[in-house]
């Protein structure tokens, strides 16, 4: 892009946010003292907790039907439906804000940033071509209004990141399945960030979900449901959980405590329940 | 704090000590760790290979792929878990190209192998090194050192990202410091062709090969694991069981591994499977199955016949 600065970490890293007075990785980080440690009955009761709840809905399936997956979108009801099923102007600037995030946390720069975020997408198969294809599609002014936002976003997020340390062991779009009730039901999510070593004694993970919008109350519930998973694969659950706004540069963070585990799990086996149901969508079916 | 309301749950989690500091950086093993590098080095159980199963095995093969010779096509038929696991769901094999989710393996266990030389402390930084190192060496066409140094910068940085999330996954699954652990990382492709039929060949790939020494035994027995993405599925056996089948049918029946483990990060699961006659049998089948329908059971010769002398 003609208009795109350069974006470079080394020249963008001393800029403050107004909305982040404290730069983003040490508000993650907070204090190593004191997290707390990791709790093994707590991930047990967890798991079957989960398995009695599904496996009441579970077997209402019929027999042979593909396993249903659930993730971070579904019982959200139809007016914010899985963002698969739309392709629209927010969801393809938040897929190159996306891909810019992981460039800037993988290399520790962006580039171009409409440049960098386009070529990211076209490798990243026919789901980014089609997001690709939907901004060809837009007017000038559209076009110019994207680039606008991508760019000051862009520049944003380098100053509030930064280069991740590589110690915290930084892994981008680290995905979940967690099969319950032997692969009927698979509860599936992607984490964006996440940082910090599997836990021994303490937790030491924290997860960083992206948003594209500002939505509290589905982020609140995303981050749990983040965490849940988290803690049903690595046997620990995280310490923190975060939650950063693409288009605001917020971050949104919250110490995990076991009722943000309960409530997910109540949710989980309410969204089961609605999925596995005699009337559930076929959508749903993995 | 509420009540949990499963009665597995405990009440008496409050009493914490918060007084250990944790670095974030902190490498160290976990449970997860320790538990499958156990499962790994467990001693050797049953049921156990033998020569004759291995040439029933052999013979049972090469009858099922000569009744699929009019199926296949002059092309070479590779078979590999993916293959058999689409075929298994009825998915169409889509042709192989280089992308950062096709190449996070390859670059992923050299990363792995820079990290517990100690080379480089972090995956990040590693992947980083055999990245760069991978797209100066370039190599024929076609090759992923090629396809690095014709990439363009954002899309390499996205291999550097699904690598770097690949490689931490293995790096946090194993136990590498446990005494006598002789771990091989990532050993080249296996491939088994039929001497009957050369269009068809089968791969065996494994991520992590082990032995363990111990007990005055300077080369304990093999064990292999594979990592897989998602969750396991009811073709997750057949497909542990296809490289100890290249392995049967390939080398000396000492190299055979006696075990065969999968490891689905995302899921944190294990499966272990003890290589023995069932398992592999159940390999060959799936991989004739994979070439076309079920074929006639294998003819007995007759029994010789007992003479009185």
């Amino acid at each position: 892009m003609d208009d795109a600065p350069s974006l470079r970490t080394s020249a963008l890293t001393a800029e403050a946010s107004p909305l982040m007075p404290e730069p983003a990785l040490a508000a993650l980080r907070g204090d190593p003292y004191r997290r707390p440690q990791v709790d093994h009955c707590l991930v047990r009761g967890l798991r079957e907790w989960l398995e009695d709840g599904v496996g009441a809905a579970a077997r209402e399936l019929p027999p042979g039907s593909p396993p249903v997956r659930i993730d971070r979108h579904s019982g959200r009801g139809p007016s914010s439906s899985h963002p698969q099923a739309r392709l629209d102007v927010p969801r393809a600037r938040g897929a190159l804000l996306g891909a810019l995030f992981r460039q800037l946390v993988a290399t520790g720069r962006i580039d171009d940033p409409i440049a960098d975020a386009v070529e990211a997408l076209a490798a990243g198969g026919d789901e980014g071509e089609a997001l690709l294809d939907l901004l060809r599609c837009l007017t000038p002014a559209q076009r110019a209004s994207v680039r606008r936002e991508v760019t000051a976003a862009a520049r944003r997020m380098v100053g509030q990141w930064g280069p991740v340390p590589s110690s915290w062991r930084p892994r981008t779009r680290d995905r979940v399945a967690i099969p319950l009730c032997g692969g009927r039901v698979v509860l599936s999510d992607t984490l964006d960030l996440v940082l910090g070593t599997a836990p021994v004694d303490r937790r030491s993970v924290c997860i960083v979900n992206l948003s594209p919008g500002a939505d509290p109350e589905s982020e609140r519930q995303d981050r749990h449901f983040a965490g849940l998973l988290e803690t049903l694969r690595s046997g620990a659950p995280p310490f923190r959980l975060a939650t950063y706004r693409l288009m605001s540069g917020e971050l949104e963070r919250e110490d995990v405590t076991d009722e943000m585990l309960f409530s997910s799990v109540r949710r989980v086996i309410r969204v089961a329940a609605e999925q596995c149901g005699p009337g559930r969508s076929e959508a749903t079916a993995a | 704090m509420t009540r949990p309301e499963h009665p597995c749950m405990p009440a008496d989690r409050l009493c914490r000590s918060t007084d250990v500091p944790q670095s974030i950086s902190a490498w160290s093993t976990t449970p997860v760790a320790e538990e499958l590098t156990a499962a790994l080095i467990a001693p050797r159980g049953y049921p156990v290979l033998t020569e004759a199963d291995r040439g029933e095995l052999r013979t049972r093969l090469l009858w099922c792929l000569e009744r699929r010779a009019d199926l296949l096509g002059e092309a070479l038929t590779r078979i590999t878990p993916f293959a058999l696991r689409q075929r298994f769901f009825g998915r169409a094999v889509t042709p192989f190209r280089w992308s950062p989710w096709t190449a996070r393996r390859t670059i992923g266990i050299a990363a792995v192998r820079v990290c517990t030389t100690g080379a480089l402390y972090a995956p990040a930084d590693a992947v980083a090194t055999v990245v760069a190192e991978m797209a100066g060496r370039g190599g024929p066409p076609g090759s992923l050192g090629t396809w690095l140094s014709r990439a363009a910068a954002p899309v390499v940085a996205l291999v550097r990202a699904e690598a770097t999330t690949w490689a931490s996954n293995l790096l946090s699954a194993v136990d590498w410091s446990r005494p006598g652990l002789r771990p091989v990382i990532g050993a080249p492709d296996r491939w088994w062709c039929s001497p009957t039929m050369p269009r068809v060949a089968i791969r065996g790939r494994v991520d992590l090969s082990v032995t363990s020494a111990g007990n005055g035994n300077p080369r304990g027995p093999r064990a292999v694991l594979t990592v897989f993405e998602g969750c396991p599925s009811p073709a997750s056996r057949v497909e542990l069981g296809l490289a100890p089948l290249v392995s049967a049918l390939t080398g000396p029946l000492e190299d055979v591994p006696v075990r065969a483990a999968g490891w689905w990060p995302a899921a944190g699961r294990l499966l272990t499977f003890p290589v023995g006659p069932s398992l592999l049998a159940d390999a060959a089948d799936a991989v004739a199955q994979a070439l076309g329908p079920p074929c006639p059971p294998v003819p007995v010769p007759p029994a010789p016949v007992m003479r009185p002398v």
